[in-house]
């Protein structure tokens, strides 16, 4: 998302941008409390937006990786968050504080328009989950999940475990095992130990429902050339 | 195709016949913008499309009374399916993306009656030379996003009965009276579930004495009883609405 920035609001923040590296489940925003930064996920490096519900179930409900960031994207920060803002898979990040981030959309009208944009685009995301969670199947819904991941990731290993996919995508932990047992039937994944490997990934596009196309499509339209594709 | 309601303002009642105005964030505006935001009063019809996906955003409508938008999601298999819906408490169209960028769902008439509408051009203005309009509009925004989150997981996590009854309760809050003008086949539709599974879900909801069903519309007779039935998702987002605008979310009078 900072790279497809013009020059010269890339210039604007960069003063402001502090390298740090995400831990696998670090917090990264806590519901009820201020949001003070921004979190900008590097190559490789997974957040997502995270519900916390009654009966020590939980829920994904974004996932965030190059393409965007988290922390007041929506609100334009310095507000209570209202989800937890979790680290998925390690790796580097960038992190600002919403005050430089709203300095600079003052500053910069294209800047300002620019995460207007991809607030548009995370927006669209959650739009399309509730529709799809209400609606798709399991195994049509972990494929699109799968291949979100990959396109983040970029690796053809995801070192994500069976358990931690039931708790993104809100099921029991037997009923995701046996799914992507059935994936893996289909020659779509191999399942090994704490890693997910996608062996055929077109033969997983197919098995995931259209939300996964819409959203890249939209991603496409409003923000050229950043949704991170995965190279096969 | 741009608006479907681009209708003139020839006929259109004076603004002063909307005050006081019964969408919540017209109420909290700051008088002093309303010149520059020139609202224009527009009937929405049932059924009525603000927008296509695909369409190019210009307006942001604000529901007034009982008007309700939904936002739904054409899939593939030509089922449409409800993300979230809209009323008095907020705006449709360009609220996050500022507009003129190609809508990502339809936005659909669910509940008729009139509305405000805003050209997003004058929204921006507005936004920028009065900051509480940009602060405003950013804190609602906030809060149609922690609705959506909320659905997210409430939707992957929750029983059927228990999102029917958080969605009544939802409707009750912006109608502000009991009588929903809503079909079954309506709710069936909007929860992408076959008309069987919701009405043995309303037919239960009838017998515990929760609503009842009338020729074309849903009387809530307890909401307490809702409120039972529901999952936490409703008063999660109903607290966050408090919480970062308060006078935001529509409370019900006594």
């Amino acid at each position: 998302m900072l790279d497809a920035l013009a020059p010269r609001d890339r210039r604007i923040l960069v003063p402001n941008l502090r390298e740090t590296t995400l831990a696998r489940g670090e917090v990264l925003l806590e519901p009820g409390e201020d949001v003070m930064h921004v979190y900008f996920p590097g190559r490789g490096t997974i957040a997502a937006l995270v519900l916390h519900l009654r009966d020590g179930k939980s829920a994904e409900a974004v996932m965030i990786g190059a393409e965007g960031a988290l922390g007041g994207i929506i609100s334009n920060g310095d507000k209570p968050a209202f989800a937890h803002g979790v680290a998925e898979i390690a790796g580097p990040a960038l992190r600002l504080s919403t005050d430089a981030l709203d300095e600079a959309k003052l500053r910069s009208p294209s800047l300002r328009d620019h995460f207007a944009r991809y607030a548009d685009c995370l927006l669209a995301q959650a739009l399309q989950s509730v529709a799809c969670n209400a609606v798709h199947d399991f195994d049509a819904r972990l494929a699109r999940w799968l291949l979100a991941t990959q396109d983040r990731c970029g690796q053809k290993e995801l070192k994500v475990t069976q358990d931690f996919i039931a708790d993104m995508l809100g099921v029991r932990r037997p009923y995701a095992s046996r799914i992507a047992g059935l994936l893996e039937e289909r020659g779509c994944i191999k399942r090994g130990r704490g890693t997910i490997t996608i062996v055929d990934r077109a033969k997983l596009e197919r098995q995931a429902c259209e939300c996964y196309t819409y959203l890249r499509r939209h991603f496409e339209l409003v923000l050229p050339g950043v949704y991170p594709s995965y190279m096969v | 195709m741009v608006n479907s309601n681009a209708r003139g303002t020839d006929s259109a009642p004076p603004l002063s016949r909307i005050v006081p105005p019964t969408n919540q964030i017209l109420k909290l505006l700051p008088r002093a913008a309303f010149d520059m935001l020139a609202p224009e009063y527009v009937d929405l019809r049932r059924g009525q499309c603000l927008f296509e996906p695909g369409d190019e955003v210009t307006h942001a409508h604000l529901p007034l009374d009982s008007a309700v938008v939904a936002l739904v999601v054409p899939m593939r298999d030509g089922r449409t399916v409800e993300a979230t819906t809209i009323g008095r408490e907020g705006a449709v169209g360009g609220v996050v993306s500022r507009g003129y960028q190609p809508a990502f769902t339809r936005a659909v008439v669910h509940i008729p009656g009139s509305a405000v509408r805003i050209s997003l051009k004058n929204l921006e203005t507005a936004k920028r030379t009065v900051p509480d309009v940009h602060d405003l509009v950013s804190r609602y925004a906030d809060c149609l996003m922690a609705q959506l989150l909320q659905s997210v997981g409430c939707a992957a996590v929750h029983p059927l009965e228990a999102r029917c009854a958080r969605w009544l309760l939802l409707m009750h809050d912006r109608l502000q009276q009991p009588d929903l003008p809503l079909t079954q086949e309506m709710l069936a539709d909007m929860f992408g579930a076959t008309r069987t599974y919701v009405t043995r879900i309303a037919s239960s909801l009838q017998k515990r004495g929760a609503i009842a069903s009338r020729r074309g519309l849903i009387h809530i007779e307890s909401r307490e009883l809702l409120e039972e039935t529901t999952c936490e998702c409703y008063n999660l987002v109903r607290q966050h609405f408090e919480r970062v605008q308060p006078g935001l979310y529509p409370a019900l009078e006594p």
